[in-house]
């Protein structure tokens, strides 16, 4: 079977926005009008081949063949003025403006092109294989490195349709196993990887003539290539005493190589980032899911469903050209939190002879760790650049003494959900929670310390203000309103644990018995549902799972109390 | 069978398509540099990159008059600026490191904006030299344009060595390799003196005269200027004399009567005092936005976000009847209709009065003035060969001449050379008189301070600030700088 598609994929983002006199902006302005179109156009083109066919029967095999080409058209411009004598024109009379005017355009073409091939084989749903291979070329990339290749298979073992398992079918209705290994490519880099001069307006005259100027505004890598994943899955779906349990197991090996990143190179240079291969990371982890049909008895039921995962993203390899900072490490974590560990509030008569210039109520900082010094006391490098480290105290806090304190990712995340049917009664609930995390209190940190605000400006803030270190309140929880003053700052000092188990959710519900109504209505049920009742968790900020900044929205608590009818 | 045909038709045509598709970008707003430079107006507007730097912006212009340009930082660092948080307050009290961006902005820019900073723009016009020199123009258009160029990699080389000491200045060779890691060692302080002095010698030789280019482009007299205050740096006295009277012997520049009116609406333009100025407007393609930084929002009639006051230190500084006292406001009603003054500074005035050394350009409807900003004034080559003569043959009549020349415009009376007999006295005066002269122009006080040993010691009297130690003359750089330097690039003593 031959199949030619093409599909158009049509992107047009508008803003038209205008800033009237009423608005403090706007009335500074005298009015300001704004368009913005960006248009972003994908063409494809596809053709595939298709042909299926059997030997001796029960081996099926089908075998797929393709080309496809994208081409991408973007354009963009942006209109404005400001100065308008009425808010009526809106942004619908640019021309009426008196003020500063705002013109912008530009636009790219890129283009993508693929090859592929793919074998299906399957042998009485017992076996089965799927390889793919497919070739891969994109302009953004300069000359060397245009195209890729990406392999790729499946295979799944159908176990329980073995006839050695024919015995074992009551217990174990499913048994199947996945194994898949294959590799995708990534060429996503935002522009392209040539050298190319920007022109902009750089020079304004005396009589306020603008002048463009023109300078290097990208550099070629002509080594850029694509950047690929390569996966490893193993999965393993199951179903056992009657369907009474059943869950599935994923375990993902999932390497990223080449990785594609605005890579600073020597500062020095005008442009000093390059998109580049910058190295490797790793990404292992699991995924369980169970569903478990608890007791199943006349008009009861209870039904129970478990999910697990966790995942581990380490780097495996770094940019040969790496300026790693000294607590970096080859395989820190990808979202790795390194901190000063914290020694605690210094107290009147303290004396913190590594931070000389630490005042009473700030925070004590660990000497852990201390710089291989030259004879002239700077710190030497070994042969690949990165600087030495003693491991022992050396009298001074730096960026030495920083530690791994962990990643900003969870270790584990958990769910379970619950559905209770008793006759017309139901009953759901769900917990969810994720452990192994730290956090620091961002509303305390900006509004619960420090005093300063208030003194300054007459802020608000909260209550466990009152409680910080004074010389009269020497506290050793709460340090002073200048805490943030010191050179090395807080440490790990306000990091908590954030582990949190959440009812995300609990509904009870009720089916009006139909004899009620008769043949008015098909159905009417009453239900009363909570969103977020309760909170498990050692955290002590507004919410473990939204507390990402300052004065972040929380999960918020709901309940409804509603009727369904149908009619 | 006819599958397994088109099937085989497929795949020639893939190996052929394989072949002889290339894949090529287009971008419409960049310009190939294989087509670059090519004309006099390619060569113009590689120039006019390399002022860009040196223009006013809080985005990429070194000379904002915001807490992003060097005015705002140095003169913050001395008694002439002050403020309740940020650079104004940490950098009041001496209290800043390598993590303080606002401070090693200046050299390597923002960890999370590539490209910004300023260091690397010295590359740019490393770079520029070379092209230019390599590009088919003729070659009087080759020599104005590196003359030009010359001077503002010599403006930015000494602005950036005057915060940090010697910097890292990258070889063309390596410039012209971006791929190839080259981990960099600053300049000694000798061989950095020669690079700046260098660019500005050979820009002096072949730029214009004053008077004879646009008003805003670089002349013989900037370069001039420059060189002054890298010799006074270098307390090379007898090079600062030398310098001082070349200025002098263009017979371009004199002293203006009105002081104030220097920073009127078109008041720099035109004056034979301003040595050089940046044209600003309101739509900013250069900005000034010095209303926006120190006016409070309750002034009247058109304020601003009061990030910044004086001291009231400095405002006791000055003599009575000084006109550039004036520009201090002390006193003000506001919107609200009450009188805001010493004794009632609400929060805009209480650490000091209004630096309003600008026309309050009440006509600005952005953020912006048309003001432009004046970095340099004929009036530093009079105290400087004030303070040269000085310190080469002790106080004496001229020198002392020089100094009433300035206070004489500012409308006080002048100095008896008996009472200034020792040169320490002489150059108290001097530093003095520069604080008041040259105050939020281009944050040079804070250098005169640290030639006269006393940037710590005067931070100390009047702050009491802990964090005012002597390796604070000065500035940190990024923990950046120093880990891709990989052990060649030293940091500053004290910051490590």
């Amino acid at each position: 079977m031959v199949k030619l598609k093409a599909g158009i994929d049509r992107g047009m983002t508008g803003r038209w926005t205008y800033l009237p006199h009423t608005t403090l902006w706007g009335n500074m302005e005298n009015g300001k009008a704004n368009i913005t179109t960006e248009d972003k156009n994908s063409y494809l083109i596809e053709g595939t081949v298709n042909y299926s066919f059997n030997i001796s029967g029960s081996h099926k095999f089908n075998v797929l063949a393709g080309v496809s080409e994208e081409k991408f058209i973007d354009r963009y411009n942006e209109e404005g003025n400001t100065g308008f004598l009425t808010d009526a024109f809106l942004w619908n009379n640019l021309n009426a403006g008196t003020g500063t005017k705002t013109v912008k355009s530009g636009g790219a073409d890129n283009l993508m092109a693929s090859y592929f091939g793919r074998l299906n084989y399957n042998f009485k749903d017992r076996y089965l294989v799927t390889m793919t291979l497919r070739t891969d070329g994109a302009s953004v990339f300069a000359r060397n490195n245009k195209w890729a290749t990406f392999p790729s298979v499946a295979l799944g073992w159908n176990v329980a349709e073995e006839s050695f398992f024919s015995g074992a079918k009551d217990v174990v209705s499913q048994l199947k196993l996945r194994l898949s290994y294959g590799q995708t490519g990534n060429a996503d880099i935002g522009n392209n990887a040539f050298a190319a001069y920007g022109a902009y307006p750089a020079y304004l005259t005396g009589d306020e003539a603008k002048h463009i100027g023109v300078s290097l505004s990208r550099l070629e890598n002509p080594d850029l290539k694509w950047e690929t994943t390569t996966e490893a899955n193993f999965g393993l779906d199951f179903s056992v005493f009657n369907d009474k349990i059943s869950g599935s197991f994923e375990l993902f090996n999932r390497v990223i190589s080449d990785l594609l990143f605005l890579k600073p190179i020597n500062s020095y240079h005008d442009v000093n980032y390059v998109m580049a291969n910058v190295g490797e990371t790793q990404s292992r982890g699991f995924e369980l899911t169970i569903t478990s049909n608890n007791i199943t008895r006349g008009d009861f039921q209870w039904k129970t469903m478990f999910s697990f995962s966790s995942y581990n993203d380490r780097w495996r390899k770094r940019a040969d050209d790496w300026k790693p900072r000294v607590f970096e490490n080859v395989d820190d974590p990808v979202r790795a939190i390194h901190e000063y560990i914290s020694d605690g509030i210094m107290q009147i008569g303290d004396v913190v002879p590594a931070q000389p210039l630490l005042q009473p109520g700030q925070i004590k900082i660990k000497d852990i760790n201390g710089y291989e010094r030259d004879e002239n006391g700077n710190p030497v490098v070994d042969e690949n650049g990165h600087f030495l480290t003693t491991g022992s105290p050396d009298g001074i806090i730096d960026e030495t003494d920083k530690v791994l304190l962990g990643t900003s990712d969870p270790k584990l995340i958990a769910g379970m959900s619950n559905m209770l049917t008793y006759k017309n009664f139901s009953l759901n609930f769900d917990f969810n929670g994720m452990f192994g995390r730290q956090l620091v209190d961002p509303n305390y940190t900006e509004y619960g310390v420090s005093a300063e605000g208030i003194y300054t400006y007459g802020y608000n803030a909260l209550r466990t203000v009152k409680d910080r270190w004074t010389p009269s309140n020497p506290s050793t929880t709460h340090p002073s309103s200048y805490y943030g003053w010191s050179d090395q700052g807080a440490g790990d000092f306000f990091y908590q644990n954030a582990w949190f188990i959440r009812l995300q959710n609990i509904s009870l519900g009720y089916k009006l018995p139909s004899n009620w109504f008769g043949k008015v209505l098909q159905e009417a049920r009453f239900h009363v549902d909570a969103q977020n009742l309760f909170v498990i968790t050692p955290y002590t900020g507004v919410d473990p799972e939204t507390d990402s900044y300052t004065a972040a929205y929380p999960n918020v608590r709901t309940i409804t109390i509603g009727l369904n009818v149908n009619f | 069978m006819k599958m397994k045909k088109i099937l085989f038709f497929l795949m020639i045509v893939m190996l052929f398509g394989s072949c002889t598709k290339d894949l090529n970008p287009v971008d419409y707003s960049d310009i190939n540099p294989s087509i670059f430079p090519q004309s006099e107006a390619d060569v113009e507007a590689m120039v006019y990159a390399c002022y860009y730097p040196l223009r006013g912006s809080w985005w990429d212009g070194i000379n904002s008059t915001s807490e992003r340009g060097i005015m705002f930082v140095l003169d913050a660092t001395t008694e002439i600026l002050s403020g309740k948080f940020s650079v104004q307050q940490y950098g009041h009290l001496l209290n800043y490191g390598p993590e303080d961006e606002d401070v090693t902005y200046f050299y390597d820019g923002n960890a999370s904006t590539p490209g910004s900073g300023f260091y690397n723009k010295i590359s740019r016009m490393t770079l520029a030299i070379s092209l230019i020199e390599e590009s088919k123009v003729s070659d009087e258009i080759k020599k104005k344009a590196i003359a030009e160029i010359r001077c503002a990699r010599g403006m930015l080389a000494y602005n950036l060595f005057d915060m940090f000491g010697p910097i890292v200045i990258a070889p063309l060779e390596v410039l012209q390799k971006p791929m190839v890691e080259k981990p960099l060692a600053r300049l000694s302080n000798e061989e950095m003196v020669k690079f700046i002095e260098d660019d500005l010698n050979a820009a002096a030789a072949d730029l214009p005269l004053p008077g004879e280019t646009e008003y805003g482009r670089f002349d013989k007299g900037v370069a001039k200027m420059l060189l002054i205050r890298l010799y006074l740096h270098e307390k090379q006295w007898d090079k600062v004399l030398s310098t001082c009277n070349d200025i002098q012997g263009y017979n371009y520049y004199s002293l203006v009567p009105d002081y104030v009116g220097m920073w009127d609406l078109n008041g720099a333009q035109n004056c034979p005092e301003v040595i050089w100025a940046i044209p600003c407007n309101y739509e900013g393609t250069s900005e000034n936005q010095w209303q926006l930084m120190a006016l409070p929002s309750n002034y009247a009639p058109m304020g601003g976000w009061a990030t910044v006051q004086s001291t009231w230190h400095f405002y006791d500084s000055f003599e009575e009847n000084d006109v550039r006292k004036t520009m201090l406001i002390a006193e003000y009603t506001g919107t609200d209709g009450n009188v805001y003054n010493r004794s009632n500074p609400g929060d805009n005035i209480d650490l000091g009065p209004i630096p309003l050394k600008i026309n309050p350009d009440d006509q600005r409807s952005t953020s912006l003035s048309t003001v432009d900003i004046i970095i340099y004034r004929y009036a530093d080559v009079i105290l400087s060969k004030a303070e040269a003569i000085a310190n080469l043959s002790g106080p004496n009549q001229e020198a002392m001449d020089l100094v009433n020349q300035i206070r004489h415009r500012a409308g006080i009376p002048d100095k008896k050379l008996a009472d200034y007999s020792t040169l320490d006295k002489f150059n108290d005066l001097i530093l003095l008189e520069r604080s008041h002269e040259y105050w939020c122009e281009n944050g040079q006080y804070r250098a005169d301070l640290i030639r006269h040993g006393k940037f710590v010691s005067r931070c100390i009297e009047q702050t009491g600030s802990p964090y005012a130690t002597d390796n604070k003359v000065v500035f940190p750089f990024s923990r950046r700088a120093v880990s891709e330097g990989k052990g060649l690039f030293i940091q500053n003593p004290g910051y490590n």
